[in-house]
Formats: C-alpha cells, structure tokens, sequence
C-alpha cells in the first residue's frame, strides 16, 4: 500500500547541508503494523513527515519516490496532498499538547477536521461523530471534553484525543511519530492496548516511529531498524529479536537485554563519532566487525529473503 | 467559574476609584509643594498684594489646605472640578469641549494603524526572508525611531506648506459658513488626514513588529503542522489557527496604546494646533492653571485605568488559559 | 558571555561613536555660538559660510545641530542610568523578596504607570524647573516603571532556577546571589531596552524643549525645531528640516543598535 523508495531528505541549517534521510527503502501493507525504530536523530521523524509532506521550511526531498497505493506522493499538487493527509494517511506526533491548538475546544478542533473531509456533514452529525470517537479512544465524559480546552487534559487524554483526530476521516495508514516518548509508562501501556484495539475496529495500518523496542515487540509485525538516516535491516519482529543480522541491531537488542538482564556478553554501543561526507557506512567507526571496505564504500541494500533486508557488508 | 471572574472584575472596578483618589491626591499635594506661587504667576507682574489677595479668596486658596483638600474631592465626584482661570469657565466644561476632539483624532489614526499594522506584519511572516519582509521590518523600525511629532512636522511642511494641498492646522477652517455637512465633513477631513497619518504611522508599526514575530511563531508552531496533515485548509488554518494564536499580544499592545492615547497626542496636537486635550495640557501648564491641570490629570489616570480594565476583559474573553485558571 | 563581533553591530556602533565624538568635541568643532543671535540680519538660507543657514534671529543652524548632539547624548545618557538605577533597585527587589515588598513596589508601579508620562513630565518641569539637570531628574525618575517590571519578572523566573538554588545551598549572602548570579543573567534582556530608553529619553526632551518648557540656555534641538516650525511659513525650511534630519539619523541609530544587540544578546532559533 505504501511504498517508499530511495527516499533523500536534506536539511539546510545555519548555511550547511545536511543529509538526513539517505536511500530510504519502506514498505506497509494494508493491515500491517510496521515498526521503525533508531535514536533520536536517526532520521525516523523526518521520514515521517515527509510522507505527509509535512516537512519543515528548510527541508527538502531530493530523492525518491513516495508511493501510496501506487500514485507517488511527491508528484501531487498542495491541493491534492490536502485530500491525503488525515482522509487517507494520518500522523499522530510525539508532543500531545503542542499538536493541538491551546486556543480551541477540543469539540472544535475535532469538528473542524471532520468537517474538512466531509464538508457536508451537518453540525449534530458531527458532533455525534466526535463523541463517537472520543469513546473509541477511551474518553470519558466525551461530551463533556467537547468544551474543554487542550491544557484542561492530562498528556493521556491529549493524546487520545490527537490519535481520534488522526483516526477521524477513516485513513488506512496511521502514523505514529514516538506516540508515547512524552508519556509515563503506565498510560504508554494503555496507548498499545488502546492503539491494539483500534486496528481491530477501524482496520488500518500503522507505522510505528519509536526508540522503544518494547513498543515494537508489543505493536508491530515487521520491523524497519534506522540509523543515521539509513535504514539498515529490515526483518519479523520476532527474527530479528532473535537472530539481529546488521551489528548496529545487535547491540540495540543487546542493550534492551541487558536492562531485562539477558544480555550476552558483549561490549556496549561505543561513543558516537560524527563522520562527515564520507561515502562509506556509517556505523563503522562504531562497528566492532568493520572491515576496511566499510570505510570506503557504502553496502547496499539487500535482500536476504522475504521481507528481509539488510545494509551491510557482512553480507553482501 | 462565572463568579471568580466576577470577583476579579469587582475588586478591578473598586480599584478604579481608588487609584485615581490616590492620583489626585499626589497631584494635589505636588502642587501645593510646587515652587513658585500660581497666584502671583496667573495674575501678572505688578499685581498688587490686594488684587492677589482677591483672587486667592475667589479661589478658596486662603482657607486653610485640608478643608481645600476636601472641597476638591467632593467637588470631584459631584461633577465640580474646579473653575480654570485662563479659560474662565469650569474646569469640567473646558475638558469636556475639548476631550472630543482628540478622541476623534485618536480614533481615526487607531482604527487604521491596528489593521493596517497587523496586516503588514502578517505579510512580512508570511514572506519572510523575502525583499518585500526586509522593506516591512525596514519601515517598521524606521517609524519605531522617529516621535510622531516630527513625522508631522514633515508632513506639514511638505504638504501644507509646500504644496499648499492642506491646511495648516486646527479642526476646521475658521469664518467659513458650510453649505451643506458634506461640505463641513471634508473639511473636517482636510484637517484632520496629516494628524491622523503622523499618529497612525507610529502606532501602526508596533502592531507589526508584535504580529510578525508572534504570527512566524505560530506558522512554525506544532499545532499548526498537526493541522496541515488533518489534511485543513490553509486559508483556514492561516486565520482559524495561526491569527487566533497570534493575536493576543496584539490587544495588550492596543490596550497600552488607547491608555497613553490623552498623553500621547500632546505634540502632535500642538504641531496641528488640533484643539484637544494636548494642547490643553499645553495651555494649562504655560498658564499655570492648576485647576485645569488637575482635572486633566483626573480624566487621565481614569481614562488609563478604564482601558486597562476593558483590556482585560477582552483579554480574558480571547485566552481560555487565563480564564479557567 | 560573548558579543559576537558582527558586521551590523560594528558598524552601527562606528556610526554612533562618530556621532558621539562630534557631540564630546563640539564646543571645539563648533564654529560659533548657538545660542547666540546676530550673526546675520535674519533667515538666511545655507551658503558657505552658514552651511545650514540662520534662523529668525540670525543664529547659525549648524552650530545649533551640532552643539545639540552633545546634548542629546547628555541627555540620554544621564537620564537612562539613572532611570536604570531606580529599576533595578525597584525590580530586583520586589523580584528577589517577593512577598509584601512585591506587592507595594508593584502598586507603586502601576500608579505610575497610570498616568501619561509625558504630561507628568511637562507638569514637572514647569512646577519645578526647566534647567537640563531637572530635566535629567524628572525624565529618569518618571521613566523607570516599565523596566522595573522587566527586571522583576527576570529576576522573578531566575531566581528559581538551579544555579541560584545551588548557590543558596553553599551559602552565598542574598546580596551576593543577587549580584553575581541573577544580575548579569538579566543582560541580554535589559541592555537593548537600556538603548532604546536612551531614545525615549531624548524624544522626551525634545519634545519639551519643543513646547517651550525646556532649559533656555541649552542648544537643544527641540527648541530650533519649534523655532523652524515658525520658520517654515517664512520660507525657512532649514531651519526645521536640518535639526529634524540630524535627530532623526541619532534616534534610528540607536534604535538600530538596540535591535543589533537584541539579536546578539537573544538570538531567534528560527526567522
């Protein structure tokens, strides 16, 4: 359903370029939970805005193909765009109170985006839609929260709100940018039962942008791992837990493990050094099995079998 | 909720007559400390003793200060201000002739400075970073620098003196009989458009500054970015969103400006010879007729406090933050 | 802290230094007396020898503007440290005590604020005096409200910060707290407003001097403003227009200078 192919993003800040999507290969199916996960910085969010194309100012796609549902994404004009995102894609971002307005009722902010895809919805209609789906992600009192203002909830509730915001206009893809990084841990476990339930009910896809392998493990079907705005391996959930093939996911699962107390013994994620313009892999000055093609060359991306793929010399 | 506001609001509208008591009374008590003795400034060189004397009894100044004291501030709130001197008629009368008139100017250069401010500064967001953003911030910090009194001093030269398109000053011309209210209307306007443009020039551009840095902000804001991938119009966004979320710091900006507007206006009337309230300040400090000045210190301090609480209401009306807290 | 030596700012500065030094120098530079009548019959446009030309009375224009910047520059400077001194002692403390201090500052605060300052400041200057000295006194002394507040709300929100939390808990004396910690994280804030009180400071004295209730002996540009404004009816446009561009290049230059170090002090992540 989507395809994203050979995806370059390039940020300009303070005079310098730079790249922070490279050569990006993704791929969701409808009825699919997909996961993405990397560090802050990896690049994860920016692939995520520019789906929508919702990217910053100074942002610009200089590669690639963003196929949805087999039209490319990047090809459409601003109005067309417009009819994609929330009707047909929906993305839900990390931070619950800044991606609602603080001026306007909740009611509002819902009825306003209904309204933006169904333009002749009546106002009861509406309303009753909202209150439907308020109760959909769990909302008590839905009636009640029509009235009240984004800083009268609680991150929980904002969030909840945002993901009915998202869910509103039926989109077949949701994407969810870190839905619970601004969390605490015991509403972050509702969030999954609740986004659980919600692909039940409404039957749509998601692609969960998170750093929590956790949140993977719980969510998703497949998995996208990203580094330093490649992505590096791609696999099941459960193989790659199990039998990780690139030694950046290695050590992330490694890592994971050794809070849980299964770890192997094996040294830690050393330090981040930045390389600059190098045309080579960029986790070798990190990589504890680099070779010296990796500093020179950068591997491509390959596939070892069904939705398996990875970047990285070992195996190529 | 209702009545917590009701409350703030009660204890803000009891303040009012409050600070203006404490205003005139400082006032009062800075005249009488004041050097020199109005009596014998008012009545001229070569007064006689006797003649002062006399005018001090009209005045009630020989009896002794509480009891003057306490005359004027009842005399405050039963609508006798006070008899001015240079104007010979009371004080009330005076003011209210001429408040007026810089109402009048203060709102025709207001009611074009606030829109037409805003509108700019929202074009200098919305095209920022372009030569049509850095001529906007140009003109704004051009008109930021300069006191509207010189930039009507220009004017006036430039258009009533060199090119003899306007007249020179005051509110309409003298001796004429008008042929019809259109006819008084124009004129009304011919004198009053280089006034109003110096004022409005220098009010229009602190609204610009406020709204293009508050309106970037808001373009740039997450909420606006969580709008634009609901798939919302961005016309609607533009004015549902990012305006309504830039706008508030435009009203306390409008509140301070309609508070200083008695104040404000005192050069530039005198440049026009605009017959308001700042010329009369003029008049009653070079005449020394403290009575008149009391009174305009009076209406002053209310006007401020007046606008300051309407302001707020407004405010409170815009931000749901500051209500429900 | 660093002020990054940028392009802008020195060349605003260069400018203002050289308007500065033309005012500290002018007794020197200046060719005549400005005050002083009769160097010509009357109103004589600007030749050779009167580069701006003469007012009504024969006074040499060039003379007045030049000698106007010295005190333009007086002017502003006195009156803003002293407008200075009274904030931050209002502010600082009403900010750091909190408290009932707090709240009698404040209303003091608002009751100045509640009355035009401009009219405050012609009644004072006609009840007690027009020398430029008063002047200084009553424009600083009338005009520090507004940045006491500012002062307050930083040293408000910097006082529960953790740098002065750690301070306290070594044992630092408030005064010590106040001066060495909260105080100079208050500079960003404060140094452009001081630059653009400078320019209020002496917009108000021109404006005074123009009304006629300035200090006669001085060559303020206020008062050959007025002078031109007469003038101008007489076919004198020099005699309003020169002072009225000089002034005007001084103000922008400071209020340039105030956004240069805004933009220094405070920099904008985005814009």
């Amino acid at each position: 359903m989507l395809r994203v192919e050979e995806l370059d993003v390039v940020y300009k800040t303070g005079g310098a370029f730079i790249k922070a999507v490279e050569d990006a290969w993704l791929r969701i199916n409808a009825n699919e939970c997909v996961g993405l996960i990397g560090e802050s910085g990896s690049g994860k969010s920016t692939i995520a805005n520019a789906i929508l194309r919702v990217l910053p100012e100074n942002a610009k796609i200089t590669r690639g193909r963003i196929l949805f549902k087999d039209r490319n994404l990047l090809e459409l004009t601003e109005e067309e765009m417009r009819e994609v995102r929330g009707k047909m894609i929906s993305i839900v971002f990390q931070e619950p109170h800044s991606s609602l307005n603080p001026v306007l009722k909740i009611g509002d902010q819902i009825l306003e985006t209904l309204k933006s895809h169904q333009p002749n919805l009546t106002t009861e209609e509406a309303k009753r839609k909202a209150i439907e789906l308020l109760e959909a992600v769990r909302i008590p009192d839905a009636q009640k929260i029509l009235d009240r203002y984004p800083f009268q909830l609680s991150g929980g509730m904002a969030q909840r709100v945002a993901i009915a915001l998202a869910l509103s206009s039926n989109p077949s893809l949701l994407i969810a940018d870190e839905p619970t990084s601004a969390l605490d841990l015991t509403i972050q476990a509702q969030l999954v039962k609740l986004l659980t339930k919600l692909i039940d009910t409404f039957k749509f896809s998601i692609l969960l942008i998170t750093h929590d392998l956790s949140l993977v493990t719980n969510l998703a079907n497949r998995v996208y791992v990203m580094y330093m705005g490649s992505i590096v391996e791609e696999d099941h959930v459960d193989n790659l837990l199990n039998n990780p093939l690139h030694p950046y996911t290695t050590m992330l699962i490694n890592a994971v493990k050794r809070l849980q107390g299964t770890a192997s013994p094996s040294n830690s994620i050393p330090e981040l050094k930045r390389i600059r313009g190098l045309s080579a892999c960029k986790f070798s000055p990190r990589c504890p099995l680099a070779k010296p093609i990796c500093s020179k060359e950068a591997p491509p991306y390959v596939e070892i079998s069904t939705n398996k793929k990875v970047r990285c010399w070992l195996y190529t | 909720m209702k009545d917590r506001m009701l409350t703030y609001f009660a204890k803000r509208i009891i303040q009012v007559p409050l600070i203006v008591f404490i205003v005139v009374t400082m006032g009062f008590i800075i005249l009488k400390l004041a050097p020199g003795d109005p009596v014998a400034h008012f009545a001229g060189e070569g007064a006689s003793p006797e003649y002062l004397e006399m005018i001090r009894r009209a005045y009630g100044l020989d009896k002794p200060i509480l009891e003057q004291y306490m005359t004027y501030i009842t005399g405050i709130f039963t609508g006798n201000w006070g008899y001015s001197p240079s104007f010979e008629r009371p004080v009330l009368t005076v003011i209210m002739e001429r408040l007026p008139l810089t109402l009048i100017l203060s709102l025709a250069a207001f009611i074009l400075a606030l829109p037409l401010g805003v509108l700019l500064g929202m074009t200098a967001a919305l095209k920022r970073g372009s030569l049509i953003d850095s001529f906007i911030r140009s003109f704004a910090t051009f008109f930021n620098a300069i006191p509207a009194f010189i930039i009507g001093l220009l004017l006036l030269f430039t258009f009533s003196v060199n090119m003899r398109l306007l007249p020179i000053g005051g509110f309409q011309t003298i001796g004429v009989t008008y042929t019809s209210i259109l006819d008084r209307v124009i004129d009304i306007l011919q004198h009053i458009i280089l006034p109003a443009t110096s004022l409005m020039l220098i009010w229009m551009v602190d609204y610009t500054r406020v709204t293009r840095n508050r309106f970037i902000e808001a373009l740039l804001s997450d909420y606006t970015r969580a709008a634009v991938s609901r798939g919302i119009k961005w016309r609607r966004i533009l004015f549902k969103h990012v305006l309504r979320n830039s706008i508030l710091p435009v009203v306390t900006l409008a509140g301070v400006q309609v508070g200083y507007m008695l104040g404000g206006v005192i050069l530039t009337e005198t440049v026009f010879s605009w017959p308001g309230i700042g010329m009369l300040i003029v008049q009653a400090v070079s005449y020394r007729d403290y009575p008149l000045l009391m009174g305009v210190l009076f209406i002053s301090s209310l006007w401020v406090s007046i606008t300051n609480i309407v302001i707020d209401i407004i405010y409170m009306i815009l931000d749901p933050r500051v209500r429900l807290q | 802290m660093r002020i990054r030596l940028n392009k802008r700012f020195i060349i605003q500065s260069a400018a203002l230094a050289f308007l500065f030094f033309l005012g500290f120098f002018s007794s020197i530079i200046c060719p005549r007396d400005p005050l002083k009548p009769g160097y010509s019959p009357g109103l004589t446009p600007p030749s050779p020898t009167f580069p701006m030309g003469t007012d009504q009375l024969g006074r040499d224009v060039f003379s007045w503007v030049l000698c106007g910047i010295r005190v333009a520059f007086y002017v502003g400077v006195t009156a803003t440290l002293l407008c200075f001194a009274i904030a931050l002692i209002v502010g600082a403390i009403a900010g750091f005590y909190g408290g009932i201090i707090d709240q009698i500052l404040m209303r003091l605060t608002d009751l100045m604020m509640s009355i035009p300052r401009f009219v405050l400041i012609v009644v004072f200057a006609i009840l007690f005096g027009s020398n430029i000295n008063n002047l200084i006194l009553i424009i600083g002394g009338l005009s520090w409200p507004r940045l006491a507040r500012v002062i307050r709300g930083e040293v408000l929100s910097l006082k529960e910060r953790e740098f002065v939390l750690s301070a306290k808990v070594i044992g630092c004396s408030d005064l010590d707290i106040l001066f060495s910690e909260i105080l100079p994280n208050t500079i960003p804030t404060i140094l452009p407003l001081l630059s653009l009180q400078m320019a209020h400071s002496v917009i108000d004295e021109v404006g005074i001097s123009f009304l006629g209730f300035g200090d006669p002996e001085v060559p303020s540009w206020g008062r050959l403003i007025a002078l031109g404004r007469a003038a101008i009816f007489a076919g004198g446009w020099w005699v309003l227009i020169w002072p009225c561009i000089v002034c005007a290049i001084f103000l922008l230059l400071i209020n340039l200078l105030a956004d240069t170090l805004n933009d220094i002090l405070n920099p904008r992540t985005q814009g």
